[in-house]
């Protein structure tokens, strides 16, 4: 069984196999969480966000966020989530909000503004109605990792950085070329799990997949002034949900088509008018300071504007239209990965005569060995008592987490240390510490210094595409560690 | 807080407190305004004139500003001309008591904080020697703190490694809050650190290579003291901001205001300035406001990015002149980093030297 994607629903369908007995190997062409999953709002829906407009898909995230909260509690915020509306004529969607949760059985509650207030300060004071859903935060890196550590516990391989195409031989797909080493992998049966890349890998076999990428761009602000998850009580659009992540805020997001999932880069109008509509919610955002901005390509499935289509999944068994030897997943959400990969590892399993059932539902992802930063805000105490050096100050991340992320949890890179850690995830947006990362890469971990020197400007680069569409002082200050880099350090590139 | 005052200026970056001391000297009474510390704790410390030309390390100096000026109308490199950038940088160095090194016409190669090599035009002294060329073929001491941040230490000893250099690294727990307290620490008390190194036998080395910490008012006695007693060559590397020899420059260039009997306040930022016939009349700050007879603007790009100041008059996109036209008494000293280029505070001393002279010819030319 070969696997590719190394995001949440490949790494599901590899630990969900893997669980069941059968050998499993993950290819991802760059790191774990590095496409769509990672780029993601971070938000475990309720399925009220779609309880009018796509029940089925309200139903499913409603049954997958009850499960996730049991087996994933580790890597969730349990924040509650709040719809809400600000104008008279929100409330027009009311009636049919309310209708469409309880027909998907979408938990709702309502709440008296006063209440609302009290919870939420900073919420706009005008608004006319709120109401309670089950919403969460939840950690799209560190659900992955989990994903990632309990598929390796079955001995699943899991194989990051490793690029590869379809095998098809005679109209049969029978594995994987590793593209950098020219190997072929030999498979009985392939699972195409690169969500909004699934067109391009199914055209390797000659298959023609209507799958849409859709940019969808997210706003990320250095203080987090809220603690539930607030939602916009409107018909979807653009800027109207709200995720508190552990010292940050990400606000969101917008929606339009895009012709490939790569390289997508927000651009200054999306950002200004997430802010401008996110105000309406909480009026102080807009004196907060943005400290990062990124978008992330959406699977969607079917035509019609990227609001309309619909947020379900598809697994399709290719040997139905003649091509044997091929599943895809894709669509869905980050919050139905688990049930995605559910459906996909029962199709393998019916097909491969395995027998064992699903268990993914029932048993606890692991623990992850490196703590989260409201975690590491509490046990910041007893860390520095003992003396470990911490080499990320705004996110509080200590040496030997940085260590961990190489060992146990397969990083190879300044970028896999933030996904792994949220080294640079902060206010200084790893200016003060990716030099420091990189030279203990040189301590610990094997690193010549041209290699470290390499993979910092790399990482720097990558962390400077933003700087172009950011203003005010996270502009000045990202010129500033410009110029701190390239002409203090010389470093080029 | 209100006053009348023949200048004002606004930033105290190097630029901003060269042009200070020059009009200081001159004469004329001059008080610099700044919310903080000015950028010269957030530089290295070394003055980078013009590191690479053409995608080329420059080594030549004088004959690369040649073709640089020519090329580049509007810099301030050649607003000032070859001539001038050059006299403004060895008066830089003639008035540093000793705490610049190198210069004449030319670039020396250093080792960066990151490991990687710069050409730069002067240095502090004691780091003459930070080149892979000066360490080759003899045995190093590499001195690291953890803790200490602005540098790179495995990184620059694996870069001396490639390189040949017979490197050792040496970790010393020396703790300290920040850069500034190590430095002023080990100034007031160099024993510790020399017993520390003596331990792990330092002296068996033909150098030992510091982060800058070796003193912060009172280099040179520092560095003396360190040197004679471990019986061996002594260098310093420079860092990452915050760094030492960033304040280092800072202090110099207070020191050298403060004999000019200029004042400086910090704490003040400037909110909008008040036009009338041709001449700025008034400056308004967040406490108080000023009537001065000539202003000058060294807030460095800050003002493209950050500043707002109500009543500026607008500029065009390129255009780079110390004058805006129509306003007699209001300068810029602007100051152009590149990192391309690797220009850094070299545009600044200019930026600062011209800004300076052409104010006191304008205050002279009122009297």
């Amino acid at each position: 069984m070969a696997v590719i994607g190394g995001g949440v629903t490949g790494l599901g369908v590899a630990r969900d196999l893997a669980q069941r007995g059968v050998t499993v190997a993950l290819f991802e062409k760059g790191d774990l969480a590095s496409g769509t999953s990672g780029r993601s709002h971070g938000l475990l829906h309720s399925g009220a966000r779609y309880a009018v407009k796509d029940p089925v898909s309200a139903s499913e995230c409603a049954q997958e966020n009850r499960i996730l909260k049991k087996i994933a509690s580790h890597v969730i915020e349990d924040t509650g989530g709040m719809f809400v509306a600000v104008e008279e004529s929100d409330l027009e969607y009311e009636r049919v909000f309310l209708d469409g949760c309880k027909k998907s059985g979408v938990r709702v509650e309502e709440l008296s503004i006063k209440e609302s207030l009290s919870r939420e300060p900073y919420l706009n004071p005008n608004v006319v109605a709120t109401y309670l859903v089950d919403d969460a935060a939840i950690d799209p890196f560190r659900l992955a990792l989990a994903n990632f550590l309990d598929a390796k516990s079955n001995n699943a391989q899991i194989f990051t950085y490793t690029p590869v195409r379809l095998l098809v031989e005679q109209g049969e797909v029978t594995g994987v070329r590793l593209i950098k080493s020219g190997e072929n992998v030999h498979a009985d049966i392939v699972v195409n799990a690169t969500g909004a890349w699934a067109g391009e890998v199914c055209r390797q076999a000659g298959i023609k997949l209507e799958v849409k990428p859709n940019k969808g761009t997210l706003v990320v602000v250095s203080k987090r002034i809220v603690n539930t998850v607030l939602n916009r009580l409107r018909p979807p659009s653009d800027g109207d949900i709200l995720v508190p992540h552990q010292t940050t805020m990400i606000l969101g997001t917008t929606s339009t088509y895009v012709r490939t999932p790569d390289n997508l880069l927000p651009t200054r109008k999306e950002i200004k008018l997430i802010v401008m509509e996110e105000e309406k919610l909480v009026p102080l955002v807009r004196r907060l300071r943005v400290i990062r901005a990124f978008s992330g390509a959406r699977p969607l499935l079917e035509g019609g504007s990227g609001r309309e289509a619909a947020r379900t999944f598809l697994v399709i068994d290719h040997d139905e239209s003649g091509v044997k030897g091929l599943i895809t997943v894709t669509g869905g959400k980050l919050t139905t990965y688990r049930l995605m990969a559910e459906k996909t590892a029962d199709l393998v399993c019916a097909k491969l005569g395995v027998r064992a059932p699903c268990s993914t539902d029932k048993e606890e992802l692991p623990e992850v060995p490196v703590k989260s930063t409201l975690e590491r805000y509490e046990a910041l105490e007893g860390e520095l008592r003992d003396g470990k050096e911490v080499v990320c100050e705004c996110e509080m991340v200590t040496r030997s987490e940085v260590e961990k992320a190489f060992n146990v949890l397969a990083a190879r890179t300044l970028g896999d240390v933030k996904r792994r850690t949220r080294m640079g995830m902060g206010e200084c947006q790893a200016q003060m510490c990716a030099y420091r990362v990189a030279d203990l890469m040189a301590e610990s971990f094997g690193f010549g210094a041209d290699e470290a020197l390499n993979m910092l400007s790399d990482f720097l680069r990558e962390q400077w595409k933003i700087s172009r569409v950011l203003e005010g002082s996270q502009k000045a200050q990202t010129e500033f560690f410009k110029t701190m880099y390239r002409l203090a350090g010389s470093l080029d590139g | 807080m209100t006053g009348k005052v023949d200048v004002l200026i606004v930033g105290a970056g190097v630029a901003g407190l060269t042009a200070a001391e020059i009009i200081g000297e001159g004469g004329f009474q001059v008080l610099v305004l700044a919310s903080g510390y000015g950028c010269s704790q957030a530089s290295s410390g070394t003055i980078d004139v013009l590191g690479r030309y053409k995608g080329e390390n420059v080594l030549d100096v004088e004959a690369a500003l040649e073709k640089f000026v020519e090329e580049k109308p509007w810099h301030i490199y050649a607003l000032a001309g070859k001539k001038t950038v050059l006299n403004a940088l060895s008066d830089f160095q003639f008035r540093s008591g000793g705490l610049y090194a190198g210069g004449g016409g030319r670039n020396m190669k250093i080792i960066t904080p990151l490991g990687t090599v710069k050409s730069t035009y002067l240095v502090q002294f004691t780091m003459l020697n930070a080149s892979f060329e000066s360490l080759a073929e003899s045995k190093v001491m590499l001195v690291a703190l953890p803790g200490l941040t602005g540098y790179a230490p495995h990184i620059i000893a694996g870069k001396m490694r490639n390189k040949g250099i017979d490197v050792k690294m040496t970790k010393l727990d020396l703790f300290a809050t920040s850069p500034f307290q190590l430095a002023s620490s080990v100034e007031s008390n160099p024993e510790v650190l020399i017993e520390k190194l003596r331990e792990v036998g330092a002296g068996d080395h033909d150098w030992v290579v510091f982060p800058p910490i070796l003193g912060l008012r009172n280099v040179k006695e520092t560095w003396q003291v360190v040197e004679e007693k471990l019986g061996t060559r002594v260098v310093e590397l420079p860092s990452l901001p915050p760094s030492v020899p960033g304040k280092r420059l800072y202090f110099l260039l207070r020191r050298r205001c403060e004999k000019a009997g200029v004042s400086v306040v910090l704490g003040k930022i400037v909110k909008g300035i008040k036009l009338m016939g041709g001449k700025v009349t008034r400056v308004l700050t967040n406490e108080g406001s000023y009537v001065p007879s000539a202003l000058i603007l060294s807030t460095g790009w800050m003002l493209d990015h950050v500043l707002r100041i109500r009543g500026m008059p607008r500029r065009g996109k390129n255009e780079y002149g110390i004058k805006v036209e129509g306003v007699e008494n209001l300068f810029f000293a602007r100051t152009l980093v590149s990192h391309e280029e690797k220009i850094g505070l070299g545009a600044a001393i200019t930026a600062g030297w011209l800004v300076g002279k052409a104010a006191l010819d304008y205050l002279r030319g009122r009297k």
